[in-house]
Parts: structure tokens; sequence; C-alpha cells
């Protein structure tokens, strides 16, 4: 993908297009917002990564005139401001995903991939398949090989999230974000313990278990584990 | 403003008073007035009964009875002057003239009704009274009179003046006391609405305020002074939040950064290892500390109110309870929730804190709390608001310790060394605290009850 990051820090700079780079994607860098905002017009990113704090002009602005210009681009803020409001206002100037600084790089990596290949917009006659598995988004039915299993709301939106996402870890932050609505890190292995019900249900059953742990960084659905 | 709230204004009231104080010091005056006058003219009537006595007596004195009786008679046949009356008696007390026959002769001034002297020719209003006196003359007596009708006139001139007076100081005072009810309601009602304004987060709200300087603009001037300060040092407090946060994250990103370069170098010994992910959790514990102060003071500062919208509570709960059940099983608790009766409690508020604030409770306990405790979930609709309540039956905390546990980074004595930074309860005040929730601890014989009252949607 083409990325292009917008970071005035230049150690972190560094170390994020390093780790994009050899994750494989390209990328541009510019330390100054303006800069930022005339590349983002001017060039066809895939993803905008943004800090918030940045010289020239900051990044919710930079966001803004970018949405109000008719761009579509995938625009994640990377920044330090994490207060409960602060990434609200991210998302309000139409921000796609926003990740606290100090960060995992698995975690930027992660939501990178999940935004640059976001799924088409959800419909209601998507059938999700990831090897013997099939998740009927319509009908609610998860079977596998012929075998029907029967899942809690929660645990078909766990498999849902990762199927959607099949072949691409997806984090515990991004799980507890998407699956829960928890915006905040819980003390106790609320991930952890919905994982292990779903994969008692989907995997233990059957030969080849499809949910992969990516250690330090999260869980994977892959067709061919 | 209904007529109901209309009579609760401090202003209508006084209008009302000034209104029943003016209406009583007009009634008195007109009072007095109408004594005097009506005491002034009834001696101006006996006076006039006297002239017309004493010319009748001089016609007596100087041409005799029978003159006299001429006289009478032809007066009380004048329709010139309808108000006198007049009649005279010969020695032997017979009536020989005069326009009334029923009277006998009584000693100095009489009020004679109307209705006793029927035989007056003169068309009044039937209510007169008249004033006489008997004299003697020559050869009998003279009865002169007069009637009080003037008196009356100018009696009843005066009542209806009285009363149209008090109808228009009532009209006027009560009018006036409401325009100037509803202006000073109008300016009151603009300050409450900017400071409701203001506390829902909307901080560059402020009073409108006249140049004509009532004194209501002077306390709304004094009133947009507080609210800038406030608003200055809100800013302020976020400013210093916003640079502490991009001066102190900066070197701890960079930390984290080269700590995690660290680990994927080739020559990194499993034990190095070991040691550099510690280090990593460290530094994510200090940034997790500080990032619930930041949240804190965020939530304190109370600009999130300006994005509540109506939630669903039990809604709330239902999702704490899916995503907490396993974990609560998987640790060996038990989890009872008991959800209120429809329709389920609405408030005003914001959906992704109202989750924090429950998970938190619940995390709270798990955290607290042997294997085996109950954590018992309810929400009921009351009279006054919804309360929401997380309860457990273990160990609970002394309830000197009740004030103290929502401070931040304030730990019993005896976890003094446990996990976490200190900063859960004071998270949940805050949250119920922005969104008016009164949050107490109650002692539940055994364990703790926290419960969470939250104000009528309004």
């Amino acid at each position: 993908m083409r990325l292009l990051l917008v970071e005035d820090d230049k150690e972190t700079a560094r170390y994020v297009s390093k780790g994009l780079l050899q994750a494989g994607h390209t990328i541009d860098v510019v330390s100054d917002g303006k800069d930022g905002l005339s590349l983002a017009i001017r060039e066809n990113y895939d993803i905008v990564i943004v800090d918030r704090m940045l010289p020239g002009l900051d990044g919710l602005s930079l966001a803004r005139t970018l949405r109000s210009a008719g761009s579509r681009v995938s625009i994640l803020f990377l920044t330090s401001l994490g207060g409960v409001n602060d990434r609200v206002q991210g998302l309000d100037v139409g921000g796609d995903d926003y990740l606290v600084k100090p960060f995992a790089f698995a975690e930027l990596l992660a939501r990178v991939n999940a935004l640059g290949r976001r799924a088409p917009m959800r419909s209601e006659g998507d059938v999700l398949r990831a090897g013997d598995l099939e998740l009927d988004v319509g009908s609610r039915k998860v079977r596998r090989g012929q075998e029907r299993i029967e899942l809690q709301p929660k645990e078909f939106i766990l498999l849902e999230t990762l199927m959607r996402n099949k072949g691409r870890v997806v984090t515990r932050t991004m799980l507890l974000e998407r699956v829960w609505g928890f915006h905040f890190d819980p003390r106790t292995s609320v991930v952890e313990t919905h994982i292990s019900r779903l994969r008692a249900k989907i995997d233990r059953p059957f030969s080849k278990p499809l949910i992969q742990t990516i250690r330090g960084s999260g869980y994977c659905i892959n067709d061919n584990p | 403003m209904t007529i109901r709230d209309l009579f609760r204004r401090t202003q209508v009231r006084s209008a009302f008073a000034f209104t029943l104080i003016i209406t009583m010091s007009v009634t008195a005056l007109f009072a007095v007035l109408i004594v005097r006058l009506a005491d002034g003219l009834e001696e101006g009537v006996r006076a006039r009964v006297i002239n017309t006595r004493d010319a009748l007596l001089a016609i007596d004195r100087r041409y005799g009875f029978d003159e006299l009786v001429s006289v009478v008679t032809d007066e009380a046949e004048s329709i010139r002057d309808e108000d006198s009356i007049f009649a005279v008696v010969d020695a032997n007390g017979a009536t020989v003239a005069g326009n009334i026959r029923t009277e006998r002769p009584f000693e100095g001034w009489r009020v004679l009704e109307r209705s006793q002297l029927p035989d007056i020719a003169s068309d009044g209003t039937g209510r007169e009274r008249y004033f006489a006196t008997w004299t003697p003359v020559s050869k009998g007596m003279l009865l002169t009179g007069r009637s009080d009708r003037e008196v009356q006139q100018a009696r009843a001139i005066l009542m209806s003046s009285l009363g149209w007076g008090i109808l228009a100081t009532a009209i006027l005072g009560v009018g006036s006391g409401i325009y100037l009810a509803r202006g000073a309601q109008k300016r009151i009602d603009d300050i409450a609405k900017t400071l409701s304004a203001v506390s829902s987060g909307q901080l560059d709200r402020r009073v409108p305020v006249d140049a004509r300087q009532h004194d209501l603009d002077e306390v709304g001037q004094r009133i947009n002074a507080m609210l800038t300060q406030l608003e200055r040092l809100i800013q302020s407090a976020n400013q210093s939040s916003t640079d502490i946060a991009h001066d102190l994250k900066r070197p701890m990103t960079r930390l984290r950064q080269q700590l995690e370069s660290a680990t994927e170098t080739e020559s990194v010994t499993p034990a190095i290892q070991t040691v550099l992910e510690d280090a990593i959790s460290e530094v994510d514990s200090i940034v997790a500390t500080f990032e619930a102060l930041l949240n804190i003071g965020q939530l304190e500062a109370g600009d999130r109110r300006a994005r509540f919208v109506d939630i669903d509570l039990k809604k709330v709960l239902d999702d704490a309870v899916e995503a907490y059940a396993p974990v609560i099983e998987d640790c060996g608790f038990k989890l009872v929730w008991v959800s209120a009766q429809a329709p389920s409690p609405i408030v005003r508020g914001d959906h992704e804190l109202l989750l924090q604030l429950v998970a938190n409770l619940i995390e709270n306990v798990l955290q607290h709390c042997p294997a085996g405790t109950t954590i018992e979930l309810t929400l009921a609709n009351t009279g006054r608001g919804a309360v929401a309540t997380v309860a457990d039956n273990g160990p609970g905390i002394p309830a000197s310790e009740h004030e103290n546990v929502f401070r931040r980074f304030y730990r019993l004595e005896l976890e003094r060394s446990s996990a976490g930074h200190g900063l859960g309860l004071s998270l949940v005040s805050a949250i119920a605290d922005l969104h008016g929730a009164a949050i107490k601890l109650l002692d539940n014989n055994p364990g703790l009850k926290v419960s969470v009252a939250f104000p009528h949607k309004s």
C-alpha cells in the first residue's frame, strides 16, 4: 500500500517508516502539517498516518481540510493525545482510526492493514469463509464442515471480526473496540476468555485449529494454518 | 410562563402587594372624603331649610298667618323647587297648607324618610331623606324641610369614582407587575439557560447583557466575568494537560520504541529478552496511569456533556454482562443480574463512559474479592430516577474508608502491593459526576454495594 506519514518527531518517523517498509508498504514521510496536506491532496495514498500536534497545520485541521476537499483516503491518527475527548475529536473530523502513543509497532501495523484493505460495506447476504468454517452474516449461522455451531451473540461478532480480517492480525485492543465497544484497557482477560470460549466451539472439536494467537500482538484466522 | 409560574415570581407578588396597599389607601382617602363632604353638604341643606323658614317667619310676622298659609300653599304647589317640603298646622293641630300632611310636630331637627311621606308630589328616587324642623308661628306651627338629594348625588358620584379608580389602580398595578416580572424573568431565564449551557460543556456561552445597566445587567456582567475566568482556567488546565502529554509522552514513546527495537535485535539472549519485555510493560503501566489521570481531568472539565445522548441503561449493563460473564465464571465468581422492569431507564449520557463505569466496578470486585464471591448487578426505576448497583458478598471495606476510596491513588492499607494504578474508582466517580449521578458505597452485610443513582432525564 502507499502510505503517507505526517510526523514531526524524527525518531518516531524513522521507526514507523522502517517498520512499515519492512512490512512491504511504500511510505512517504513529511514533518510539516501543510506539506502533509498538499501531498495528501495531490497524491493518491491508501492511508494517511497523521500526528495531531504538528508544525504548520495541526492534525485535526489537516484531516478536516482533507475531508472537505472531498478526499476519501483512510486517515489514522497517531498521537500522544489520548484522553477520552481527544479520540472522539479525531473521529469527528473524519479520522478512521486513532492510535495513542506510545504504541506497539504490531498494533500500528495491524491497524494499517485493517484500514487499507477494509472490507466492503457489510451486506446482509455475506457468507464469510475460512478453511471449512462458514459464517453467514445474514442468517447468523455458523457451520464448520457439516456441523452447525451455536454461538453467543458476542462470540458471533468476535468471529465475524476475525473472519472479515482473514489472514491479518487483529489486536486485542482492536477487538475490545470493535466487539465490545471498550475504549479502555480492562485489567481482566476479557478478550482471552472470549477467544478461548470461541475456540472451544469452532476449533477444539476439529483436527485443524483455525484461530492463531500471534504472540505479543493479537489473533488471526487463516484458511490454511 | 404559566399563570401558576407567574404567581411564584417575586415581582408579581410585589406588584400584587403594592396594588393592594394603593387600593387600600385610595379607599381610605375616599372614605374620609365622602364622610366629610356629606357632613358639609348636609349642613348646607339645613342652612337652606333655615333660610326658607326665616323668610316664611318674616311673612308671618309682617302679613299675618293667613298670608303665610297662602304663600306656603303656593310654594307647596310650585314645581320650581320639588326638593322642599312644607306644612302649616293651625292652633287646633289641623293641617291647613303644605305638601305633606302626615307629620305631627316634634322638637328640633328630624330626618324624614321619603317612604314616610306618601303625599309628596316630587318624583325623586324614593330613597331621599328630608331634613325637617318645626317652628311655632303666630297661629300654629310651620314645618320646613329639604331633601338630601344633592348629598346623595354627590355621594354616588364619589362612590362610582372610587370604584373606577380602584379598578384602574388594580389593572395598572397588576399589569405593570406582570410586565416588569416578564422583563426580569426573561433575564433570569437567560442567566439560568446560560449557566446550564456552560455546565453542560459549552464554555463559550455568555449571559446577554443590556447596555441600559439594570441591576440584573450588573449581575449578568459579573457572571460573564466569572465565566470568562472559568473558561480561561479550564482552557489552561486542558492546555497544560496537553503540554504535559506532549512533553512527557515524546520521551516515553521513544523509550518504548527503543526497547521494542532492542527485542528484535538478533543478539538478544532469552534472559535479556525477558528484561526488555518487563521494561516495556513498565513503560505501558506508567503511561496507563498517566492516561487515567488525564482522562479524569478531561471528564472533570465536563465538556464531554455536549455530546450526551439518550442512553438505555439496561443496554449498558447488558453489554457489561456480555463482556464479563465468561470472565466472572472463569475466575470462579458467580454473577446475578437483576434488570429493571420495563420501561428500561433512559438517561442523558455517554454509552462508552457508562460502560467503562460498570466495567470498572465489576473489575474492582474481581480484583478485591476471593473466588466464590457473588457479584450482583441490579438496575431499578425509582421515583427519583434510575439506580444501578454493583454488589458483592466479599470482605467489604470498613465504613470509615468509604469516602476515601474515590480519592486518586488511594489504596486500602492491606493491598499496597497489588497491581493497578489506584485510579479505577476515581474514574468511576468522575464519570458519575459527569452524568450528575450520585455514587454511594453501602455495606452489603457482608460485602460492598456501590449504588449509582442517576437523576431524572430532563
